[in-house]
């Protein structure tokens, strides 16, 4: 009798410390990370928010292909910026060199593929390398034939690379469709003709963002403007 | 004084390089008409081969011989070898003759022991598989007939004497003169130097006077200096075809660890590769790897090698390999504050190179406006460490998507102005045009008129009117 309160006693200590533990990262992981442990993105709201984009976490970018384009910019304006490189796989082969400054591209790397398959192999030996920190999967061109053939255990593979490496991982899509992305950023917004006399840093600026951080216990959204 | 680092039977030598023959070995110039022996080592002579056989009469007389065909690639990295070898031990140097380099030791520390000297060439010689004959004398030339006399090193102090004695034959005159000379009973160097030097031109014409010249040694001969290398070369011509990487890869392990043991010898790295596979016919496959941070680690060099040679396919059989190595000192670089550098270079130049094979040679590297305003016209550039600030933030509107497969359309124009798209529908706005043309001074000329065109469905794109009515879709900025 008194063995068996002993080992009912024990379970009930043991569930109380997992308990603890589990608030504690749950806790840990929905704040902001610290600086170091995230690459800035170049859009204000985004990075004083969520401290930009998480490096050894897949990131996904979904929403209208205007977007993507202004988010890949305000990218690439940050890497000068903060002197890094950054790679560019370009899954659909629709990155245009003569609409971007010649200085900012000397710090991309541009992978060219038109099958998506490829794109993710380029992606998989990119991260695995880890020299870059951050790296953009493009996939906003690529045909729904050719996103349907992509295995979904691809992105679990991906995002176990990622966190060895400590690599941003950015994929851009039109719709959510990376399993296990532990961070989503929406922007649905669609610009006119009228955006083609504004300044892309200012487009870029004013993206509205919806972002959906994945931590252990719960999924934190936030709304930014 | 002067030393003369030899290499007798050079061309066999070379050829043997690379390859175990421990016995009979002979050379045999394959691409003669009449295919005889040119060279054969110290076994095969004691064998009676000869050279001038035939490889069949040379057989007969002894069966166990190794018959190798010339090999000029592996000739050409051993001279460069030897020139190494011999910058060692003096920064003067001449390559007086393919597997003959005369050194001018007039720089070596006083009280150096001559014959120890040549001892460690030879070793050096040695080392690199190589059998040496060095000489050592007063005289350019004398130390030539010394190298020819040593076994296998000979030290002359005295150089008139030496060559007195020498027989008329080391000096190889025509075989007229030589006849002439054995007709008036000179058979030494000494007899011929004799001779009254006036008469003796007169009577046998400017042969004689050179040869008189050479061994009299009363003038200093001005040594041709050859410049200290900056590649280094190893080479190897299989004896046929080959059909699989595994021989290829196999050597360049070889080769890569030899070149970068001489590399270290001399504290340099490798800036670059370079990859060369000869073919039967047609021009040579090569290919140059730069490497991302200068190395002289052969490891990093043969993982760049094997990485190629994985995805690469030849049209044509490879029949030999040569690999080079563009030497660089190995400076450090300082970097800017803000900078960061990449972490590990080289394995990101492996990881290019992966990437290389599987997108192909253009599918990486730096984009970078092309010389031209033709629509779509870039460069790609290898990659490389950009440094300091770029300008950034000029650009105004949505980046353009390129559609690179130029897809035809059907436009419909009002008032000059697009205003229906064939499969996409009714054009609610648009901005144009934008008149572009070049090249009109060539065969090539070129005249596009683009227009940026919003649809209905809030769709943006970029249109383009190529030639009268031949309308192309040129890119998307917003797709519904």
């Amino acid at each position: 009798m008194l063995e068996s309160q002993h080992v009912l006693e024990n379970k009930v200590v043991r569930l109380e410390v997992f308990r603890a533990l589990r608030a504690k990262l749950a806790a840990e992981a929905a704040q902001p990370a610290p600086r170091g442990g995230c690459v800035p993105t170049g859009v204000e709201a985004l990075d004083v928010a969520a401290g930009g984009l998480r490096r050894g976490a897949v990131t996904e970018f979904s929403g209208s292909t205007s977007q993507g384009s202004l988010f890949f910019s305000a990218l690439l304006e940050t890497t000068g910026r903060e002197r890094w490189h950054m790679a560019l796989i370009d899954a659909a082969d629709q990155f245009e060199p003569s609409d971007w400054d010649a200085t900012a591209m000397r710090r991309l790397l541009w992978v060219r593929s038109r099958e998506a398959k490829k794109a993710l192999r380029a992606a998989d030996l990119l991260l695995r390398d880890g020299n870059l920190p951050l790296v953009v999967l493009d996939f906003q061109g690529v045909p729904v034939k050719q996103l349907r053939g992509v295995p979904t255990n691809v992105w679990h593979r991906l995002q176990r690379v990622v966190e060895e490496s400590g690599v941003a991982l950015v994929v851009l899509s039109r719709w959510p469709m990376v399993e296990g992305a532990r961070v989503r950023i929406e922007a649905d917004a669609r610009l006119g003709l009228e955006a083609m006399r504004v300044k892309r840093r200012d487009l870029a600026a004013g993206m509205a963002l919806r972002v959906r951080q994945k931590t252990l216990e719960r999924e934190v959204e936030r709304r930014m403007a | 004084m002067f030393g003369a680092l030899w290499l007798p039977n050079f061309r066999l030598q070379a050829a043997l390089r690379w390859r175990e023959v421990p016995g009979e070995a002979a050379l045999v110039d394959s691409e003669a008409a009449k295919g005889v022996l040119l060279e054969v080592n110290a076994a095969a002579a004691e064998s009676w081969v000869q050279p001038g056989l035939t490889p069949a009469q040379a057989l007969a007389r002894c069966p166990g011989l190794r018959v190798v065909p010339r090999a000029p690639g592996q000739e050409a990295a051993c001279q460069a070898l030897l020139i190494e070898l011999a910058l060692g031990f003096s920064p003067r140097v001449e390559a007086t003759a393919d597997g003959v380099c005369t050194l001018d030791l007039s720089g070596v520390a006083k009280g150096v022991c001559w014959q120890r000297l040549a001892e460690e060439m030879v070793a050096h010689c040695a080392a690199e598989g190589f059998e040496a004959r060095v000489g050592v004398a007063p005289h350019a030339d004398h130390a030539w007939l010394a190298a020819c006399r040593a076994e296998p090193v000979n030290v002359v102090y005295d150089g008139a004497p030496f060559c007195a004695a020498l027989p008329m034959a080391v000096l190889e005159p025509s075989p007229d003169l030589q006849e002439i000379l054995e007709g008036w009973g000179i058979r030494t160097v000494g007899e011929f130097l004799k001779l009254p030097a006036e008469g003796l031109i007169e009577r046998l014409g400017p042969e004689a006077a050179a040869l008189r010249k050479r061994v009299s040694g009363r003038t200093k001969r001005v040594l041709r200096l050859v410049r200290p290398v900056e590649r280094f070369v190893e080479a190897f011509d299989f004896d046929y075809a080959i059909e699989t990487t595994e021989p290829l890869l196999f050597l360049l392990k070889r080769f890569t660890d030899a070149l970068s043991a001489r590399l270290r010898a001399g504290y340099r790295v490798a800036s670059s590769l370079t990859l060369t596979l000869p073919v039967e016919n047609g021009p040579d496959y090569a290919r140059t790897f730069s490497i991302p941070s200068p190395t002289a680690e052969p490891e990093v060099w043969f993982r760049i090698l094997s990485t190629h040679l994985e995805a690469l396919t030849l049209t044509q059989q490879p029949v030999g390999v040569r690999l080079s190595v563009e030497a660089a000192d190995a400076a450090g670089r300082q970097l800017n504050l803000f900078e960061s550098a990449l972490r590990d270079p080289n394995k990101f130049g492996e990881t290019l190179a992966q990437l290389k094979a599987l997108v192909g040679d253009r599918g990486v590297g730096i984009p970078q406006p092309a010389d031209t305003h033709r629509p779509g016209a870039f460069r790609m550039e290898e990659f490389a460490e950009a440094e300091g600030e770029p300008v950034i933030g000029r650009r105004k509107g949505l980046p353009l998507r390129r559609d690179r497969s130029m897809r035809r359309i059907a436009v419909k124009l009002a008032q000059e102005r697009p205003a229906w798209v064939d499969t996409f529908g009714p054009v609610t706005r648009s901005s144009g045009p934008y008149r572009l043309s070049g090249e009109w001074w060539e065969m090539r000329a070129w005249w596009v008129e683009e227009w940026d065109i919003e649809l209905a469905d809030g769709a943006m794109l970029r249109i383009a009117n190529r030639r009268e009515g031949r309308w192309t879709v040129e890119g998307t900025y917003e797709v519904c």
